[in-house]
């Protein structure tokens, strides 16, 4: 007797229905696996086989033939158990599926038949109801990320007994879902109002966010640099269903979604270790996940000690950075990541640190404060727009009363952030078009310029020799510096802070 | 002391006697085709069972089930499947057993059903 059951495979962060097959055959016994499935799938069958029988049901003493359609495509993954040892019940006849052909499985199964909770439960299950699915049983601990996906009925289960039963049963109690519905305001444990001075830094940031503009901070030790970084999303407005949905499926397929866990509706914020290597960073591997810069995707990719990274991390990300999506080719198919983020770096000015500042000796040599300022520039630090020197905090700013009001907290950080996010919708009329994304053409559309401005970028441009690339940096900087104003015509003075920004390239 | 084929016949003899007892019917005893032997053939029930019998007098060289490895097992198989060609048994399914015969020891029999399937 041949049987069919539902479940899905994942490529890239979309899920696809996939038929499981299962004939007995009377001939030797064994499970024979056919349909390009992945090691995974084919060690499954021990897992399967004592599964089934550890829950008190016979295995068949046939030849087991299961055939996952369509079989061009690569299976992948442990969710596989739970459909195959339901396609081999059912095709034994202990269960009866004739007419449950809207109904799907995911599940991984250990040997004594409980269910464990699956990697990416969330685009399988979204992949199964735009397949046409109307019901998935799955192990309880996906529960959570699964019922964020409406229109579909769900089931929990914790062991194969139990989902044996529910199909037994003549009542089928579905389970409600939970009421991860409401919105709760994401709570962050930590403020802007934490940090001393930096007051022009905590400006340069909100225009950053804002304008998305990706950041370099040059910095002596601890005079607040990763402080700061922490503290973006805070000011970052909070996402949107879609953005959060798409946010929980990267955490989802790359296996870091906690069990029980639901939608993720804090900004990412993820800043790697310098000794990152290139496959981290953008995804990739012999199973495809997403690296650190999808993990950042609608959050901050945090890149401390800048310089140390590895040149092949650094050129890696620039095609990234630029479409808002990383594609990972392999020879047998092809996934894409989403990774819009905003990209903070920080360094030192030289390697033991001190470099420039008044206080300390800095003890490096010459060759090495140009090795690792060399470092610095090339082609990534092109498509960062804000450079940005943090000066050490002056203790008087240190010691000085905590509550004088002096300091920009969070809240009134993302106020400001929020209109300018306001400013730029209503200008590009597109929900993730930003300043700091302008090409060239575009600027001249939508910056125009008082006739002092020009004049005054004019004679910067000479004097600071600036190139045509820092050149239109400045114009997307004085756009976004113009709309916290809600100003149109670009002017003189936004154009003068502007050119603050581009700290590295006016001591050139 | 019985030694080499002596034994094994031996211990094939109590093996077969072991499974009538228990309500087997034995189809054939050393079945041989080129590349593998089945020891015996039985049917359960509808269950086409095929038997591997092991018998040793010590434990020196290991336990006897131990000596079905894979290759032998490979080999079991390969005779298997001649068998149902050749003689075309009705059953509902087919098993591979193995009896471990230790003459001296009480039970002298440990039977263990369902040792193996054709997997790779």
């Amino acid at each position: 007797m041949i049987s069919g059951v539902n479940t899905a495979s994942i490529c890239g962060l979309s899920g696809a229905v996939v038929r499981v097959e299962t004939g007995l055959f009377r001939q030797i016994p064994g499970i024979h696996i056919t349909g390009l499935a992945s090691q995974t799938i084919v060690e499954s069958r021990d897992r399967i086989r004592s599964a089934v029988k550890q829950s008190g049901y016979r295995f068949p003493d046939q030849k087991v033939v299961i055939n996952l359609v369509p079989a061009s495509r690569r299976k992948e993954g442990s969710h596989f158990d739970l459909p195959l040892a339901m396609g081999i019940l059912s095709a034994a006849g202990v269960v009866h599926m004739g007419d449950k052909e809207r109904r799907a499985f995911i599940g991984e199964l250990s040997l004594d038949g409980t269910l464990h909770p699956v990697q990416g439960a969330l685009p399988l299950i979204m992949g199964l109801r735009d397949g046409g699915m109307e019901e998935v049983i799955l192990p309880r601990g996906n529960l959570g990320e699964a019922s964020l996906v409406p229109g579909i009925r769900l089931k929990g289960c914790t062991c194969l007994r139990e989902v044996v039963e529910f199909h037994q049963s003549e009542t089928e109690n579905w389970d409600l879902p939970p009421d991860t519905m409401n919105r709760r305001e994401p709570s962050y444990s930590l403020d802007f109002d934490e940090v001393r001075g930096q007051e022009t830094a905590k400006r340069a940031l909100i225009l950053a966010v804002g304008g998305r503009h990706h950041l370099f901070m040059m910095g002596f030790p601890g005079s607040g640099k990763t402080m700061l970084a922490k503290r973006i999303p805070t000011i970052m407005t909070p996402m949107n269903r879609e953005e959060e949905l798409e946010v929980t499926s990267v955490y989802s397929v790359a296996g870091e979604l906690k069990e029980g866990a639901s939608l993720l509706q804090s900004r990412p914020f993820r800043s790697p270790h310098h000794t990152i290597t290139p496959i981290a960073m953008v995804g990739g591997g012999n199973q495809p996940r997403p690296g650190e810069l999808s993990l950042a995707h609608h959050g901050v990719l945090f890149l401390d000690e800048f310089p140390e990274f590895s040149r092949r991390v650094l050129e890696m990300m620039r095609q990234p950075l630029e479409s808002g999506e990383v594609t990972i080719s392999r020879s047998q198919d092809r996934v894409t990541y989403p990774c819009r983020i905003l990209l903070v770096a920080a360094s030192n000015p030289c390697p033991c640190g001190h470099y420039g500042d008044t206080r300390h000796r800095c003890s490096c040599t010459s060759q090495q404060i140009q090795w690792y300022q060399s470092r610095i520039s090339g082609p990534l630090l092109d498509r960062i727009d804000i450079q940005l020197k943090i000066p050490p905090v002056p203790s008087r700013e240190l010691w000085g009363e905590k509550n004088s009001g002096a300091q920009l907290s969070s809240e009134k950080m993302r106020e400001q952030v929020r209109l300018l996010e306001k400013v730029q919708q209503e200008r590009y009329r597109r929900d993730w078009v930003r300043n700091g994304v302008l090409t060239p053409s575009l600027l001249e559309k939508f910056c125009p310029m008082s006739r002092d401005a020009k004049r005054f970028l004019e004679s910067a441009f000479q004097r600071l020799g600036l190139s045509v690339r820092g050149y239109h940096k400045v114009i997307k900087m004085a756009r976004t510096i113009a709309d916290l104003e809600e100003i149109d015509t670009l002017r003189e003075e936004h154009i003068g802070e502007a050119i603050q920004y581009r700290a590295l390239d006016r001591e050139e | 002391m019985a030694t080499g084929k002596v034994l094994g016949d031996q211990g094939e003899k109590i093996a077969m006697e072991y499974l009538k007892k228990k309500g087997y019917e034995i189809l054939a005893a050393n079945y041989r085709v080129r590349g593998g032997e089945l020891d015996l053939v039985a049917t359960q029930g509808t269950q086409l069972v095929f038997c591997e019998v092991k018998t040793r007098n010590s434990l020196k060289m290991g336990l006897p089930i131990e000596a079905v490895t894979w290759g032998k097992q490979r080999r079991i198989l390969h005779a298997a499947r001649c068998y149902v060609l050749q003689e075309a048994p009705v059953h509902s399914g087919i098993r591979f057993d193995v009896i471990q015969v230790m003459p001296g020891n009480c039970p002298p029999v440990l039977h263990m059903e369902n040792a193996f399937g054709d997997e790779t």
